[in-house]
C-alpha cells in the first residue's frame, strides 16, 4: 500500500468508527515508515475532520462522534509512543476541564476529542474541576490554553473566578481561556474577560485554534 | 367563583380550556430559589434529604411568588441513588444532586431492591408530597418529578457510556432502560397515592441535543410508552432539547400533557398536539428567567400564550439563581393579558 493509501484508509476507519481497524493502520503506518506525527496529522486529523463537519451539519449526533473518538484514540495510543514531541510542531497545548460543581462532561468530551484529532497536546482534568486544578496544570504545562465549560446557571461564575484568580496571581496573560457551556454566551465571556466563547464542540476546535494564532502573533 | 390555581392547572391539563378564566403558569420541572431559601432561611443541600425542607421549598414559588405549583423532589439523581449510584449531593445551598457514578457494565449488575420504596429518599420525597398537600393541596396543584426510563440508564450506565452503547450493543441499552419502567411506574404511583395531583417524567438525558429524533424514537420512546401506561394519574412528559423534532413521540408516550424546551418551535410542536393531548412551556430559563428582565419574560409569555400553549411553564427547570421578580413578572404576564 502506498502512504497515501494508508492515511486514507486510516481517516476512512476513524470516520467508520472501526477500532481495531484504526489500530490496525496505525500500525501499518508506522511500518511503512510514516511518521507517527504525519499519521495524526493526515489520517487521524483527517477523519475527525470529516466526522466534525458532518456533526456540525447534524448529519450524525453525539453517540457517532463518541464512538469515531474511541476508534480514534485506538490509534492514537498505537502512535503516540513513537510521536517524537516537539513542541513546535504542535498547535498547542491545552488544559480543559468541566467547572466545579458539574458532572455535565458530554461537551467538554467531544472538545477534547477534537482538540486531540486536531495535533494539540491535551490534558483532561475531567469534570467538578476546582479551579486551582485548572491554573496548577496549565502552569505546569506551560499550557496556552485553558478551555472550561458548564451546563448549570450555578456554576458559570466560576469561569469568572478562574479569570480573576489568573489575574490575581498575575498569570493571566500566559493563557487564552476559553469558556463553553449551554448556560454561557458570546456575551458573558466578554464581561468576565475571557478570551472567547464557542456555541459547539466544532465551533470549539477553531476557536482554540484561532486564540492559538492570536498568542503567537502576540509574541 | 374565581377558580384556584389547582382547579385552572389540572383544567388546563385535560385540555378544558372553556371552564379556565386564564392560561395559568406552572412548571414541570423544579423551581427553588436561592432567594426563595433565603426566605425561609431553609437551604440546600439539606432540602434534598429533610421532608419537612423539602415540602417548604417545594411550596416556596407558589407562596412567594405564585407560581401555579408545590413540587418535589428538585433533582434528578433519586432513581439512581437506590440503585447504588454514588450520588453528590453539593456542598453550597445552589447545588443540585448529582450522579458522579462511573457506571454498571451490565444492566444485569443493577441491584433492585424489593422495598425500594422505603429506599434512599423516596420516603423523604413522599412525606414532602405529603406535607405540601395538607398544606397547600387545595389552592395548587402538587407536582412530583420521576425520571425517565432512559436518563435513569443513562445514569445506571454512565451517559457516555451508554451513548457509545446505542451504536455497538443496542440491545444492552434497552435493557438498562427496561429496568426504570416498572420501577419508575412504581415511584409515580406511590407519588400519587401520598397525595400528588401529577407526576411530571423527566427525560433529560434524552435531549435531542444528545439523541437523533431516530434514537430517541428507539431508546426513549418506547420506555416512555410502557412507563406512562403503568402510571394510574395525570403525567407530563418533559425532554429537553427541540420538542418540535420528537413531538410526535412524545405525544404518542399517552402524557396528560407534554413539557417542552424553550429550544422548540412551538409553531411546529403545538399544531400536532391538538385533541390528543396538551402542551407546555416554554419561557427560556436562561435568556428571560435568568439573565432577562420582567419585560422580556412578559414578552415571551405573551407570544407563548398567543402561540396556544395550554400551560405557560419555563423551558426547563428554573435556574436556583432565578429572582422572583422575574418568576412574578412570568406569572402576571398571563394575569393582565386576559385581564385586558
Ligand atoms: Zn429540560
Amino acid at each position: 500500500m502506498s502512504r497515501e493509501e494508508i492515511l486514507k484508509q486510516l481517516a476512512d476507519a476513524v470516520i467508520n468508527g472501526e477500532e481495531e481497524l484504526c489500530a490496525e493502520l496505525a500500525q501499518k503506518a508506522l511500518n511503512a515508515g510514516i511518521s507517527a506525527y504525519d499519521a495524526i496529522m493526515e489520517g487521524c486529523a483527517e477523519g475527525m475532520k470529516v466526522v466534525s463537519d458532518r456533526y456540525e451539519n447534524c448529519e450524525i449526533f453525539v453517540p457517532e462522534i463518541l464512538v469515531c473518538s474511541t476508534a480514534m484514540y485506538k490509534a492514537m495510543d498505537v502512535l503516540k509512543p513513537h510521536l517524537k514531541v516537539d513542541k513546535a510542531d504542535m498547535p498547542g497545548t491545552a488544559v480543559i476541564g468541566v467547572i466545579e460543581g458539574d458532572v455535565h462532561d458530554i461537551g467538554k468530551n467531544l472538545v477534547r476529542m477534537l482538540l486531540d484529532a486536531a495535533g494539540f497536546v491535551v490534558h483532561d482534568l475531567g469534570r467538578d474541576v476546582q479551579l486551582e486544578s485548572f491554573i496548577e496544570k496549565a502552569k505546569e504545562s506551560e499550557a496556552d490554553l485553558i478551555a472550561c465549560s458548564t451546563l448549570m446557571t450555578t456554576t458559570m461564575f466560576g469561569m469568572k473566578d478562574l479569570v480573576d484568580m489568573l489575574k490575581d496571581k498575575g498569570v493571566r496573560e500566559q493563557f487564552k481561556v476559553m469558556i463553553g457551556g449551554s448556560a454561557v454566551s458570546q456575551e458573558f465571556a466578554n464581561k468576565i474577560a475571557a478570551d472567547g466563547y464557542a456555541e459547539d464542540a466544532a465551533r470549539g476546535v477553531k476557536l482554540a485554534k484561532e486564540l492559538i494564532r492570536e498568542r503567537v502573533r502576540e509574541r | 367563583m374565581a377558580l384556584s390555581s389547582k382547579d385552572r392547572v389540572m383544567l388546563a391539563l385535560k385540555g378544558k380550556k372553556d371552564e379556565i378564566d386564564r392560561t395559568p403558569v406552572t412548571c414541570a420541572n423544579q423551581t427553588v430559589t436561592v432567594e426563595q431559601m433565603d426566605n425561609l432561611g431553609i437551604y440546600w443541600p439539606e432540602g434534598h434529604s429533610d421532608a419537612e425542607k423539602m415540602a417548604q421549598l417545594g411550596m416556596a414559588a407558589y407562596k412567594q411568588c405564585g407560581l401555579e405549583v408545590a413540587d418535589a423532589p428538585f433533582d434528578q439523581a433519586v432513581e439512581a441513588e437506590i440503585l447504588g449510584c454514588e450520588v453528590d449531593l453539593g456542598k453550597k445551598k445552589e447545588s443540585i444532586p448529582s450522579v458522579p457514578f462511573h457506571g454498571y457494565k451490565e444492566p444485569g449488575d443493577v441491584p433492585i431492591p424489593e422495598d425500594f420504596l422505603e429506599k434512599g429518599r423516596i420516603p423523604t420525597v413522599l412525606k414532602a408530597i405529603e406535607i405540601m398537600k395538607k398544606d397547600v393541596g387545595e389552592e395548587a396543584p402538587v407536582i412530583s418529578h420521576t425520571n425517565g426510563p432512559f436518563s435513569l440508564a443513562g445514569h445506571l450506565g454512565e451517559i457516555n457510556k451508554i451513548l457509545i452503547m446505542i451504536l455497538r450493543t443496542p440491545e444492552k441499552v434497552k435493557e438498562f432502560a427496561e429496568i426504570g419502567i416498572d420501577l419508575i411506574a412504581d415511584y409515580a404511583n406511590a407519588q400519587f397515592d401520598a397525595g400528588a395531583d401529577v407526576v411530571t417524567v423527566e427525560d433529560m438525558l434524552a435531549s435531542t441535543d444528545i439523541l437523533s429524533p431516530q434514537m430517541y424514537d428507539d431508546f426513549a420512546a418506547p420506555f416512555n410508552t410502557a412507563c406512562i401506561k403503568k402510571i394510574k394519574g395525570p403525567t407530563i412528559l418533559h425532554v429537553c432539547g427541540k420538542g418540535d423534532l420528537i413531538v410526535e413521540s412524545m405525544i404518542g408516550s399517552g402524557a396528560t400533557n407534554i413539557s417542552v424546551d424553550m429550544a422548540t418551535d412551538l409553531n411546529k410542536a403545538i399544531p400536532k398536539t391538538r385533541g390528543r393531548c396538551t402542551i407546555m412551556g416554554s419561557v427560556d430559563t436562561i435568556k428571560a428567567l435568568f439573565q432577562g428582565t420582567p419585560e422580556i419574560v412578559r414578552e415571551q409569555v405573551i407570544s407563548n400564550i398567543r402561540q396556544g400553549v395550554d400551560l405557560v411553564a419555563p423551558g426547563c427547570a428554573l435556574s436556583p439563581l432565578t429572582k422572583s421578580e422575574l418568576i412574578k413578572a412570568m406569572v402576571n404576564a398571563s394575569i393582565e393579558y386576559f385581564a385586558e
